[in-house]
């Protein structure tokens, strides 16, 4: 497979409210941020892919009204609901395929509604809305199964979240600044059974961009800030459903193993991630089904701080989800981060080779779409 | 524009902060085919009606139309026991739009043996905090459904699920 690099990025945010400024203006900003750190202008763009939903967005076909702001008028410009990971995943395809050289992917979070409301809004209606299936529910019973079947405490819960926003606190863009202890962590409200807010993502708002182009392209401008050199796409059934086999996060596992195998590497090659986990019993559970541990001993990886900051095999330098969590943009915002990972920007600059995954896990798990990608440095 | 909305929504410095608000007032009715039909008329008779895959013979409750494994159509109605037992749960402490008052326990529930769950609420079980109540029910719990004395086929005609008393 070609390489193919990211080569600019940009962001509005992140925080709590938009600062007053409207979607189309905030993706105007990371647009434009992003095409100049590309060293590109906006004609040279061939293609935008938006991802963005609608009860999210507050309007139908909301794309649409995003399509000047992001440079895509008289521009093959397609919308993907499913994820910012789905949508890097795309737009890698649609450069590999040779439709396009230069390919901006977009989203901005811009609409403030009750996520409680929201989230079970957009899930199956039948039996789970009735009965109040949301996001955080999900995220509930996941935790439980947890500890019943590994015996984890909810001290180590705690740890998985102290340790993401120890790191937020050194990132200048994160929703959540502040380096809360573990103490914090546990004494905060509790919202779902042995999770508090704090275990919890918080609703983010701003916009992010990055700017994706072949490898040609990159080789003759010299842009590349860092190359996906393996990809993975892989989905499954409605997991709730199935409640035993959902610590495997069996889809995560066949993203990654695709990724690993295209870009010709093991976990071991590794040396950091940037993952979607929207609890800390996701974050544990990803460490297993991407092999940096067994299957139940991520406890460890967390006692001995092998995933802190300062760690062997740091996971999101960013703060990760439980910092900032945009519905739309955090996806691509991820990718951002895992390319600044490798660019030096977070983290002590010593990682050749990051993992990306991304999901659309935010909702809940009404079903499940995991998208995986294996970031490295080197010149263009 | 609705006159008045919910502040959750933080509608309340409207102009000030040149905050619009909207609202999404819209009304969907959906066919929900056949093999609902049947699930819902049963829960209306105080039933709980499951389908069969005919290859592997996994039972889903509730009903499927395809075997998630499989993917061949499912073709065998049976009724199943009223038995469940809890796969997971959680506590819920936090006001959620139109559900009870917290905290309360929604559960996945596998029903009979069924190969997949269902999700539903859990009552009949004193506590007195998150401590208290993970002492009391566990995955594995068995639970019975406790029927609405007026039903109408629907699946709140479950009022909730509670342990079985052994």
């Amino acid at each position: 497979m070609s390489r193919v690099a990211i080569a600019g990025h940009g962001t509005y945010g992140f925080g709590s409210d938009t600062n007053g400024r409207s979607d189309t203006e905030m993706v105007l900003e990371a647009s434009m941020a992003a095409l100049e750190s590309a060293n590109l202008s906006h004609e040279e763009v061939d293609s935008i892919i938006y991802t963005g939903q609608d009860a999210y967005d507050g309007s139908a076909i909301s794309d649409g009204q995003r399509v000047s702001a992001a440079g895509g008028y008289r521009k093959p410009f397609m919308r993907i609901q499913n994820g910012g990971g789905a949508a890097i995943h795309q737009a890698v395809a649609k450069i590999n395929s040779g439709k396009a050289d230069v390919v901006s992917i977009v989203a901005a979070d811009s609409v403030y509604a009750d996520p409680r409301v929201l989230s079970w809004t957009s899930h199956e209606a039948l039996y789970h809305r009735t009965i109040g299936q949301n996001n955080d529910q999900s995220f509930g019973l996941l935790a439980t199964v947890h500890q019943e079947e590994r015996g984890v405490s909810d001290e180590t819960l705690a740890q998985v979240a102290e340790k993401n926003y120890r790191a937020a606190a050194n990132n200048d863009v994160a929703h959540r600044q502040e380096a809360y202890s573990v103490e914090d962590v546990l004494e905060a409200d509790r919202v779902v059974g042995p999770l508090t807010e704090l275990m919890l993502r918080p609703n983010s708002f701003g916009a992010a961009v990055c700017v994706l182009v072949s490898e040609s392209f990159a080789e003759e401008r010299g842009n590349a800030r860092s190359w996906i050199t393996g990809t993975g796409l892989a989905t499954g059934k409605y997991w709730y459903r199935d409640m035993s086999g959902r610590l495997e996060q069996p889809t995560l596992q066949q993203a990654a193993s695709t990724a690993f195998e295209e870009a010709d590497v093991t976990i071991d090659d590794v040396d950091a991630a940037e993952i979607a986990a929207y609890s800390p019993t996701l974050e544990m559970t990803s460490y297993e089904a991407i092999g940096l541990c067994a299957e139940g001993e991520s406890s460890s990886l967390i006692e001995d701080g092998v995933t802190a900051p300062n760690g062997s095999f740091p996971v999101n330098l960013s703060g990760g989800p439980l910092a900032t969590s945009p519905p739309n943009a955090g996806g691509i915002y991820r990718a951002i981060a895992a390319s600044q990972v490798i660019e030096g920007d977070l983290g002590d600059g010593s990682a050749e080779r990051v993992l990306l995954a991304d999901n659309d896990m935010h909702l809940g798990e009404p079903g499940r779409t995991d998208a995986v990608m294996v970031l490295e440095g080197g010149a263009a | 524009m609705a006159d008045e909305l919910d502040p959750s929504v933080q509608t309340d410095a409207i102009n000030a902060e040149y905050k619009y608000p909207f609202h999404w007032d819209l009304d969907f009715s959906l066919n929900i085919g056949e093999d609902n039909r049947k699930f819902f008329e049963g829960m209306e008779e105080k039933r709980i009606l499951g389908k069969k895959c005919p290859d592997c013979g996994a039972t889903f409750v509730p009903p499927q139309a395809v075997c998630v494994e499989c993917y061949v159509e499912t073709d065998e109605w049976v009724e199943v026991e009223q038995r469940g037992v809890v796969e997971s749960y959680t506590a819920c402490f936090f006001e959620f739009e139109g559900l009870p008052e917290p905290p309360y326990i929604t559960a996945a529930i596998r029903v009979a043996d069924s190969d997949i769950c269902m999700l539903h609420f859990i009552d009949g079980i004193e506590y007195e905090d998150h401590d208290e109540l993970v002492e009391k029910l566990h995955k594995g719990t068995e639970v019975e459904p406790v029927w609405a004395d007026e039903r109408e086929g629907h699946i709140r005609d479950i009022k909730h699920w509670e342990p079985v008393e052994k």
